[in-house]
């Protein structure tokens, strides 16, 4: 620190001394320890041969994976697909028009409508999930106010309905922050200008606010997507455990069949649809940036062509 | 539209007792005005006098508490911004950041579904007009400043809207390219021949480039005239004060003064002489209005017409010198060319009486 401070006194650069690279050794040692290491010994076994018991034992081999292609294991794969697009679908949705909300609030009342969309997080997952079965559940007041106009026997536990419900709401908050805040950069003229140049409400959403809100909508639908079919809690408690996802697969793998590499086949799966995905969101964050002159190029030569 | 036969003859924008209260405050005071079609007309006046508030009345952003707004002859009071046949331009631009300079000025076409080879006509000859023809492939953060401004206005004017409105348009740019654009505004909307509404604090450039002014203080308009009126003719003390520099001397207007030649006593200056725009029934506190300019000063001679004055400074500018005559208890400020203090006062220096004498006509009374 004080040789870096030196250095920018004295207006050029020094090399950095053996005692700043041995201030470097805490964080090095806890990123290769805490984050590369385990997923190192992960990689490594779900190429490794199993043994009678689900054991790891030396070998290499791609079978894990192929096995995952079976279709007991693959419709778990596209269930949770599907589950995962339908929820960053509507994370998105009701991220957008939340975030929209709060930003069109007074600067003051914005950090207490986020400190709002905080708050759930103080509490622990599992009891936020119960609170659910309560909530949607026979005793509940849902199933109270129904009772009252003569329906009896509500329950939404266990049902499908509920696993959405309990998905969304765990991950809306996730979806929530990056579009407030790619929202609350927009230069509030930019609305003005558009309903000046002739947009209704729609209009100005379509062409002004939703494409500079995109680099926030790709990171909430990055950060949901994936993780939506890691989950493992809520398939088993809103769900009734009939349609796992990948989350509940992987447990199921290690715990019950007791089938490590396949477990970690599965995990890696997950892993690399995520890097996947990632790609994906930083190949479109970098067409947004380019779009505007590329389709302008491609007007004028179709007008050349006309 | 009904109001298709009258449009031509219409005023392009007609203001009837408009006002705007924000939490009891009355920003913009009950006012009238009438802009002409193909008019240069500024709002003029300080930060906070309510030009801007004014302004988003008539775009429809902020909704009047009284009073009507026509536009063509047409009530659009009610008419949300959007199908109002005007369009603004922003201090800030807000120019669309992911759109290119071509998209932005398009905009307007392709919201309202103008046939794309026409729409596409149309934003080329905008972009023409003001000269950025090269540039359509940009985005507005590659541009300079007054390219950005440019760009601005072509939006505004692509659809010719009836009306466009400007809220401090130059505010953000350096000296030098304050002056071009200025210049370049005026040359613009000859050109498209649409009403420009120009509001800014700046009185030179409301001076270089308007065909009427509007000056505004606290809420209320004080005066609306042409450039030389207004700099010339200034009807109160507001006006005078705030436009170039001027003069203010208190007096008394006796009862029943009234004409182009009224006598009034400025204490320990003695009588002079000016215009006075109303009648008087009974004696009232007045403000007698000069500009420095129009002082003619002299050597100070026995029995020579005018009232006496000491140089207090003596200021060399160039084309002209500023001085400050000490006149009784007053401190009266005036110009000379450099050719006339050349030629009349050569050993002009500090502590020197001079004669100071204006044509009646040069000087204003307004009742205080
Ligand atoms: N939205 C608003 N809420 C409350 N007061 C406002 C609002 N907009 C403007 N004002 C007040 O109205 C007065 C005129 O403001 P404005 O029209 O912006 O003046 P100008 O454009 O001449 O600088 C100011 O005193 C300002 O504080
Ligand atoms: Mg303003």
């Amino acid at each position: 620190m004080t040789s870096m401070t030196r250095a920018i006194q004295l207006g050029r650069k020094e090399k950095p001394k053996r005692g700043s690279l041995l201030l470097l050794i805490p964080g090095i040692a806890s990123v290769v320890l805490l984050g590369i290491l385990p997923l190192f010994i992960v990689a490594r076994n779900s190429f490794a041969v199993a043994d009678n018991y689900g054991g790891i034992t030396d070998g290499l081999t791609l079978d894990n994976y192929a096995k995952l292609l079976d279709p007991v294991y693959s419709k778990t794969l596209l269930y949770s697909l599907g589950l995962g697009l339908l929820n960053t679908a509507v994370c998105l949705v009701i991220g957008y028009i939340t975030s929209y909300y709060i930003v069109s609030r007074p600067a003051g009342k914005q950090g207490f409508l986020l400190l709002l969309v905080i708050i759930p997080f103080w509490t622990d997952f599992l009891v936020r999930t119960f609170a659910w079965i309560t909530i949607l559940g026979s005793g509940g007041p849902i199933a109270g106010v129904l009772g009252i106009f003569g329906i009896a026997g509500f329950s939404l536990i266990p049902s499908n309905v509920a696993v959405v419900l309990g998905l969304l709401y765990s991950f809306l908050p996730t979806a929530i922050f990056p579009i407030y805040a790619s929202m609350r950069s927009i230069d509030g003229s930019l609305k003005e200008a558009a309903t000046d140049l002739g947009c209704g409400w729609w209009g100005v959403q379509r062409r002004v606010i939703l494409p500079l809100t995109r680099p926030g909508l790709l990171g909430a639908a990055l950060l949901t997507f994936i993780p939506t079919m890691g989950v493992f809690v809520i398939p088993v408690l809103l769900g009734g455990g009939k349609d796992p996802l990948v989350g509940n697969l992987i447990v199921t793998l290690y715990t019950e069949f007791r089938n490590q590499p396949m477990g970690a086949a599965a995990s890696m799966l997950l892993l690399i649809l995520m890097l996947i995905s990632m790609v994906l969101v930083g190949l479109l964050l970098q067409r947004s940036a380019t779009k505007g002159s590329s389709s302008r190029t491609k007007r004028s030569s179709t007008e050349k062509g006309a | 539209m009904n109001t298709q036969t009258t449009s031509t003859i219409a005023p392009a924008v007609e203001i009837q007792g408009l006002s705007k209260e924000f939490a009891g405050h009355l920003a913009v005071q009950p006012l009238d005005l009438t802009i002409g079609d193909n008019e240069f007309f500024s709002i003029l006046g300080p930060s906070g006098c309510g030009k801007t508030t004014l302004m988003r009345m008539i775009t429809g952003f902020e909704a009047p508490s009284s009073g009507r707004v026509l536009l063509g002859g047409a009530d659009v009071t009610a008419v949300p911004t959007r199908n109002r046949d005007l369009n603004m331009l922003f201090q800030s631009y807000a120019l669309f950041p992911h759109l290119t300079v071509f998209e932005n000025v398009a905009f307007e076409l392709r919201v309202r579904r103008v046939a794309k080879d026409e729409a596409n006509r149309r934003t080329r000859e905008a972009l023409e007009l003001v000269r950025l023809g090269h540039l359509g492939d940009r985005k507005p953060d590659q541009l300079s400043g007054g390219q950005r401004q440019r760009v601005a206005l072509a939006r505004a004017v692509v659809s010719r809207p009836k009306v466009v409105l400007l809220d401090e348009p130059l505010g953000a740019l350096d000296q030098q390219l304050r002056k071009e654009m200025q210049y370049e505004l005026k040359r613009m909307q000859r050109e498209v021949g649409i009403t420009f509404i120009y509001v800014t604090h700046d009185q030179e450039e409301a001076l270089t480039m308007s065909d009427r002014i509007a000056v505004m203080s606290e809420g209320v308009v004080q005066q609306v005239a042409g450039p030389e009126d207004i700099y010339n003719r200034p009807e109160t003390r507001f006006v005078a004060g705030f436009i170039g520099s001027c003069n203010l001397l208190d007096t008394t207007v006796p009862e029943g003064a009234a004409g182009d030649e009224v006598e009034v006593v400025v204490d320990g200056a003695g009588t002079v002489r000016g215009v006075l725009g109303e009648t008087v029934t009974s004696e009232r506190p007045g403000t007698l209005l000069v500009r420095p300019e129009r002082i003619e000063v002299r050597p100070d001679a026995p029995g020579a017409a005018g009232i006496a004055g000491v140089v207090e400074t003596l200021t060399f500018l160039g084309e002209e010198w500023h001085l400050h005559l000490l006149v009784g208890g007053l401190t009266v400020k005036a110009s000379l060319s450099s050719l006339a203090k050349e030629r009349d006062l050569p050993g002009l220096s500090m502590g020197d009486t001079l004669r100071l004498s204006w044509r009646p006509q040069d000087a204003r009374i307004v009742i205080r």
